[in-house]
């Protein structure tokens, strides 16, 4: 296939040229209002009981949790005053009238209280009152009504308003990330270019990578706009998409650049050295893109829409990016001939050469030491508290993050997290049974409040009045009950709770409890992505083992590379959880650490990380088997390998990194912990593990790295990926072009 | 086109696999291509890189040194292998004589076949030894 492919762009360049240039408006109509077409949620752990619980929630009672939350501060006057009441009750009852609100509740609203009486929805000095908002619908509708309900922000007379809660916070990230993103593409943009131009040498090979990345991006979009009409797939897909997609094409470009450059200096004409790069380079870009885009796949076995559109998008821009890689590029560089550049550099002297040769000299020396670096790096790792975005992730001075913090200061903040408790199908009228489930949720620990259709119970003993407002809790469907934790909702006190209330046995006989609110949705969430993270990285581990080896034909190499990815990766993210979640840096990073790190986003970075390392993985493995497979000598194999790879994975690695850290300039905490996690990420990938580790531990192997049991040896050789190298008969040298064929076979 | 049956076929026939298993002839012929050359038309030329092993399946082809005819070669007959097991620049032209069809064998794949399939090792260095005491010019190419 390769050969043909080889032949393709040879002779017919200028077709296969011109067949890009028309296929690019193609895909950039089809695929550039991918946007719209995709969801900003997907966050919701389908089937999870937290879930269903809001479902009923939100259909059967109207009710839900607070999405949206007005504080209103008074410029005067209090609360409790006629006039503002009045003001009050015509403000709650205008939000409450748009479309998208399931439930509208301020102080105003809940009916009288007397003057000793505290209500949750107003501040403890009385000058702000709060209207907590249910929204209707997934993220997406959510996110619309968050926006319409800004007009409700407007500074009146008697109050100035701001607006939190998880579905403006969620907005308000989503915009400063935009944002954010915008400019750091404005910082990294001529840098990188810069740095292609200095990395490839000229300005004719520097834009080939964005060539590659604008068919690997927008070939993507149009896939990810033709999926979003069966399924769900996640904005943040995009990030992915953008970020993989100019990662792997700077990574493919280098690697075939640097071949080609190779095989035109060692005097063979544009079309040979064409027909060698595509079967030596391209089939490694090959293998790699097999290696990443199947992996990707595993991420399908989460039932969170976030992570599975995570493998729709990676295997896309991988697929996309090789097949550009090994069509359109081969097709440049013919166009382009030697004015790419002819460049040789004997692999044993380049820098990485000699670097791998002062490795293999002491090579236990060095692996101890790189992997003992790495190791402990990697320790904090073990300390990881995943979570949940909050309004921690913004920025101080963002008007969300304010408001939120407001309601730490100002009100009791743990009231606006209540947990709810559902019992579908239970009798309305069933006191008993009502009585029976507020006395077993007050016997449990961390219970502040208990709200039921009878009225409020506190954990002191106290019961308060019920008024118009406790009907929420029941309807001819069922009954629903809110528990108040005495702690705040990250706190693990609170994850207490919610297990113990999952333990409760339903006083209504036959009918199931679903307890839902916030803290049960992010432990859902956590427990979604926990609880299926070995699936994940075991069908990942064994599609990796599987087509290293039949890359390689070796059982060795495959795990070794399996286990530097591991350590590599666990390093970063140890560094993350020193960083992020410990809040080490935090001052000159700018940002606010909440003791937890967010569950989704580590796994995101690990696609995009794992990507780039099994890339670099691959290019210097590829190599490395390529030079002992024809001399047999492993010191000689390892040298060579890294002497002419080195340079393209350090190169890549140090071009990714100005890109990545230009994201981390964010002012949103976890587009900043993207950037900061895979700036680390590449730089030790590159520099600490695939210059020294590899050469150490394949040095200390010996030949023991291409070890594999006979018959599975024998198994490679028939059906191991293999692609012959081109052969080609002396050029006529005074004669006229004389009838060839080169016949492939085919079984 | 033919197919890898067929060539595992041919390659029975030939001397340097004769020591082979059937299950080996598979191997090889999965990274075997066979060329078809015009008669004429050079197929290595002294002084150049070597980089591939060629097997004779049918036709003929004459090996020139420094001008001079040394060798005939008809179908069964393979040559290449020096400049392969000991890199050096090809020692002579081998042209065809009549429409020739080879098995060609890359360098790389020549290497891997011979570490990992010793009946072909074994038959190499048989054919060596006998060139060798035949005329002590072990390889015209």
């Amino acid at each position: 296939m390769l050969s043909a492919l080889a032949r393709l762009a040879s002779s017919h360049h200028r077709r296969v040229l011109l067949g890009a240039l028309v296929l690019v408006p193609v895909l950039a109509i089809f695929g550039g209002g991918v946007e719209e077409e995709l969801s900003v949620g997907g966050f919701v752990v389908g089937g999870s009981e937290s879930a269903r619980g809001d479902e009923v929630l939100e259909d059967v009672f109207g009710a839900g949790t607070a999405d949206w939350v007005a504080v209103l501060s008074l410029r005067d006057g209090f609360v409790r005053d006629d006039e503002i009441a009045a003001a009050g009750v015509e403000y709650t009852e205008a939000v409450a009238a748009d479309p998208g609100v399931t439930e509208a509740l301020s102080h105003w609203t809940l009916g009288e209280f007397l003057p000793n009486e505290r209500s949750p929805l107003e501040s403890l000095d009385g000058r702000h009152a709060v209207v907590a908002v249910s929204l209707a619908g997934d993220e997406d509708v959510q996110r619309a009504t968050a926006e319409r309900l800004e007009e409700f922000l407007e500074p009146t007379d008697l109050w100035t308003a701001a607006a939190t809660g998880p579905s403006e916070i969620s907005r308000q990230a989503r915009e400063r990330a935009e944002r954010d993103l915008q400019r750091s593409e404005l910082i990294a943009a001529p840098l990188t270019l810069i740095a292609l131009l200095a990395v490839f040498r000229g300005l004719r090979p520097a834009v080939l990578p964005l060539a590659v990345a604008v068919f690997a991006v927008l070939g993507t979009f149009t896939v990810l706009t033709l999926l979003a009409q069966v399924t769900t797939v996640s904005v943040f897909a995009l990030n992915l998409t953008t970020g993989l997609g100019l990662g792997l094409s700077i990574d493919y470009c280098l690697l075939m650049v640097a071949r080609f450059r190779e095989e035109l200096a060692r005097g063979r004409t544009v079309e040979r050295a064409i027909a060698h790069t595509v079967q030596t380079a391209g089939r490694t870009v090959l293998y790699s893109g097999a290696t990443v885009a199947a992996s990707l796949t595993a991420l399908l076995v989460f039932p969170v829409a976030y992570l599975r559109s995570f493998a729709y998008a990676g295997a896309a821009v991988v697929l996309v990016a090789c097949s550009a890689a090994v069509v359109v590029l081969p097709a440049l560089l013919s166009w382009l001939g030697e004015r790419v550049g002819v460049r040789a550099t004997e692999p044993a002297t380049s820098f990485w050469g000699r670097q791998a040769q002062r490795v293999i000299r002491r090579p236990a020396w060095w692996a101890i030491g790189v992997a003992l670096v790495l190791i402990v790096a990697g320790l904090p790792f073990l300390r990881l508290d995943a979570s949940r975005i909050d309004d921690r992730v913004l920025p101080a001075d963002n008007p969300a993050r304010v408001a939120t913090d407001q309601l730490r200061e100002e009100f009791a903040f743990r009231n606006f997290n209540g947990l709810g408790v559902v019992a579908l199908g239970a009798d309305p009228a069933d006191e008993d049974g009502l009585r029976e489930l507020t006395s077993r949720i007050l016997e449990l620990d961390h219970v502040s409040r208990v709200d039921t259709p009878t009225g409020f119970y506190y954990e002191s003993g106290l019961t308060g009045t019920p008024r118009a407002f406790n009907e929420r809790f029941r309807n001819d469907a069922g009954v629903w009950v809110q528990v108040i934790s005495s702690w705040e909702p990250d706190d693990p006190r609170t994850e207490e709770l919610v297990r113990s209330l999952r333990d409760l046995e339903s006083p209504f006989p036959g009918i199931e409890l679903l307890v839902t609110g916030a803290p049960a949705s992010v432990m859902d969430s956590v427990d979604a992505v926990q609880s299926r993270l070995p699936a994940a990285l075991l069908i990942i581990a064994v599609i990796t083992l599987l087509v290293l080896f039949l890359m390689t034909g070796s059982v060795v190499v495959p795990f070794k590379a399996v286990v530097l990815n591991v350590l590599s990766l666990t390093a970063t993210f140890g560094a993350l959880v020193w960083v992020f979640q410990d809040g080490n840096l935090s001052g000159l990073l700018d940002f606010t650490a909440t003791g937890q790190v967010d569950v989704f986003t580590p796994i995101l970075m690990f696609c995009i990380a794992f990507g780039l390392s099994m890339d670099y993985e691959v290019f210097l493995l590829s190599r490395i088997k390529e030079e002992y497979d024809i001399t047999g000598d492993n010191d000689h194999a390892i040298v060579a390998g890294i002497g002419s790879t080195g340079r393209v994975v350090t190169a890549a690695a140090v071009l990714l990194a100005i890109v990545f850290l230009a994201i981390a300039t964010s002012g949103v905490a976890v587009v900043k912990m993207f950037g900061v996690g895979l700036t680390i990420a590449v730089i030790v990938d590159a520099f600490l593990v695939r210059a020294t580790l590899t050469p150490a531990l394949m040095k200390m192997a010996g030949r023991a790295n291409w070890w594999a049991p006979r018959p599975l040896r024998r198994f490679h050789l028939r059906w191991g990926l293999w692609e012959n190298e081109p052969v080609a008969l002396p050029e006529p040298a005074d004669e006229p072009e004389l009838a060839r064929t080169t016949t492939e076979t085919e079984d | 086109m033919a197919t890898k049956k067929e060539i595992v076929s041919r390659l029975e026939g030939i001397r340097l696999f004769a020591r082979c298993s059937k299950s080996d002839l598979k191997i090889v012929a999965r990274h075997t291509e066979t060329m078809r050359v015009d008669g004429g038309r050079q197929i290595v030329r002294q002084g150049d890189d070597g980089d591939a092993l060629f097997v004779v399946l049918s036709g003929s082809a004459t090996v020139d040194r420094d001008g001079t005819t040394v060798a005939t070669l008809g179908p069964g007959d393979y040559f290449g292998e020096l400049a392969l097991l000991d890199p050096a620049p090809r020692a002579a032209t081998v042209t065809a004589t009549s429409d020739t069809e080879l098995a060609v064998l890359g360098v790389r794949m020549f290497n891997v076949l011979l570490r990992e399939l010793p009946p072909i090792g074994a038959r190499l260095l048989a054919d060596l030894a006998s060139r060798v005491r035949e005329s002590g010019s072990p390889d015209p190419t």
